[in-house]
């Protein structure tokens, strides 16, 4: 009898357990929805209301031009592709960026963020397009300053400039290196400037990030394992979804939706959130504490190419992300969320490159450290060393080819017309004359 | 037996807590008095049902206790994740009056699924009060 009833009491415990998804072998409707939610939708999102030619073709060739073109730079050295390397997921695989010097953060990549509302780590630019306009003048990436840049699109770039966006303005007038951002002598040649000159310099500087905006648009995350194994699970054939997944990557994949809680914050197609959040990453000993969005947050609001500014496309109802952007004092210390599609093959990982491995970012969220700046959100999950395997594992199996036309992937194949004078000897008369 | 009870209980409890359920007690209406029992307060999401990730706009009406619509109130938006200890990752606002007791809030964005609260603070002439809805995403 108390053997019959102990029997009877496993039974029970088992169709319990059976209940709450304990089962090894499949997913419950709530946890089919969750990996529906991860499966990458394929090509670009909806172009960006900001930018008029987000999805214009002669657009996306021109910013390709633009894009590989080193002679954006105030050495003739330093182009996007620089840091934003083709073979390597466009970025660059180290702690920081080496343009002209040395950027403070860590090289972000490019596919599938043309879906994004902020971007860099901070969230100080609010389009594709803006944001391209950021490292051109950063005097440790590109080193210029946008006239420069606009009597480069002069010189080499007149008529595919023209057919697109309308005429070029009269430089005659204008000063050969002239920024409201960069040295003393750039901003006080800017500040000379009429009004009038500024925003017909401003103008062609926003068509250029907005052709670079269209053609980065191209550049799209490809279908991984794991899409694979969503879509096997969704068509209820186990064959195939085994086929995608290993045990391994399936039990990452497990605690990836649940008990790690990763999906709070890497939810979505792209898995992000586009979010921010203070994980207690602390900056390097000799590094400045780093505020992140709370420093990003007030920039973008101030930012003249912002969704509401005068070189925006958007009408001012599409601009209801900047007009309701948060920048409260909890956002000190937080980071945007980046995309984990092939995040395995672009370590070292976090907002200055602070951890070389998978292995030592799970580490880091299993402890859950306090933060040296700011509150962290993330608390200890006390995974075994096999759980923490098994959701590097599952991390892998992101992985795919970018889902590109073979021409975006590489530098465009003939040269545009030479520019009249080479950038850099102008650039070395300029900081001659400065000493 | 006991033993073998306590372990499925105790694991239910752990399952419950690891996967982070949502409050199956929370009242989720969306019309609720306020806090001093000044207002009526209804919401409803311009996207149903309400979306994850996506920004989106609340229409709110405002109704005194005799039921008449109150006009002219300055509406505060706040709120979070209680369970996770942050807030809302967006700052709603009141972008129109629409008349009639109703407001248009832009702004709400829900950016993981779980149990959210909505807070708004309420000022009219008939006075000072909140209100809190929860919501299951």
């Amino acid at each position: 009898m108390k053997r019959l009833a102990s029997i009877a009491a496993l039974l029970g415990g088992g169709i319990l357990l059976a209940g709450f998804g304990f089962s090894s072998s499949w997913w419950s409707d709530e946890e089919k929805a969750t990996l529906q939610d991860l499966r990458l939708v394929e090509g670009p999102g909806a172009p960006d209301r900001s930018n008029r030619y987000a999805a214009n073709e002669d657009a996306a060739r021109l910013g390709h031009r633009f894009f590989f073109d080193a002679r954006f730079s105030s050495n003739g050295k330093v182009s996007c592709a620089t840091c934003h390397v083709p073979e390597k997921n466009f970025q660059d695989g180290t702690p920081r960026g080496s343009g002209v010097g040395t950027t403070g953060r860590r090289t972000m990549p490019i596919a599938g963020t043309d879906r994004s509302p902020w971007f860099f780590w901070d969230g100080r630019k609010d389009s594709l397009w803006a944001q391209a306009l950021g490292p051109l003048e950063s005097a440790v990436e590109h080193g210029g300053d946008r006239v420069q840049y606009v009597r480069l699109v002069s010189a080499a770039y007149r008529d595919q400039y023209e057919q697109l966006f309308g005429p070029l303005p009269d430089l005659s007038r204008i000063p050969e290196h002239a920024s409201p951002n960069g040295s003393a002598t750039a901003r006080a040649a800017w500040s000379r400037m009429t009004p009038a000159q500024q925003q017909s310099v401003n103008r062609v500087f926003a068509n250029v990030g907005k052709a670079i905006a269209a053609y980065e648009r191209k550049l799209q995350p490809g279908v991984s394992r794991f899409d694979r194994y969503v879509d096997a699970v969704v068509a209820g054939n186990r064959a195939a979804a085994h086929a995608a997944l290993s045990e391994d990557e399936i039990a990452g994949l497990r605690l990836f939706i649940g008990k790690a809680s990763c999906t709070q914050c890497h939810n979505g197609p792209q898995l992000t959130n586009n979010a921010f959040s203070n994980i207690g990453v602390a900056d390097g000993p000799a590094a400045p504490a780093d505020e992140g969005r709370l420093a990003g947050a007030h920039q973008v609001v101030a930012d003249e190419f912002n969704c509401l500014g005068r070189y925006s496309d958007a009408k001012p109802g599409d601009c209801e992300e900047l007009k309701s952007v948060n920048a409260d004092a909890h956002a000190k210390g937080q980071m945007k969320v980046p995309s984990l599609r092939n995040v395995a093959d672009r370590g070292p990982y976090m907002h200055a490159g602070q951890f070389a491995t998978l292995e030592q970012v799970m580490d880091h969220y299993d402890r859950a450290p306090a933060a040296t700046l700011g509150e962290t959100e993330i608390r200890p999950l006390r995974l075994s060393a096999n759980e923490q395997r098994q959701l590097v594992a599952f991390l892998r199996s992101l992985s795919a080819p970018l889902a590109a036309e073979p021409q975006w992937l590489a530098s465009p194949a003939a040269p545009s017309q030479p520019a009249s004078h080479p950038v850099a000897d102008r650039d070395q008369r300029l900081a001659r004359s400065e000493q | 037996m006991k033993n073998l009870l306590a372990a499925f209980l105790s694991s239910i409890l752990l399952s419950a807590c690891m996967h982070g359920r949502s409050h199956a007690e929370a009242n989720t209406a969306t019309n609720r008095i306020s806090n001093a029992g000044k207002y009526a307060v209804a919401y409803e999401p311009a996207v149903q049902p309400i979306p994850k990730r996506q920004l989106h706009a609340w229409t709110v009406e405002l109704r005194d206790r005799d039921g008449h619509p109150v006009d002219g109130a300055q509406l505060r938006i706040a709120g979070g994740m209680p369970d996770h200890g942050h807030g809302l990752p967006t700052k709603p606002y009141v972008r129109e009056a629409l008349g009639n007791g109703r407001y248009v809030i832009e702004g709400m964005k829900f950016n993981m699924g779980g149990y959210w609260v909505v807070d708004l603070g309420i000022e009219s002439a008939k006075g000072a009060d909140a209100v809190r809805f929860e919501l299951n995403l």
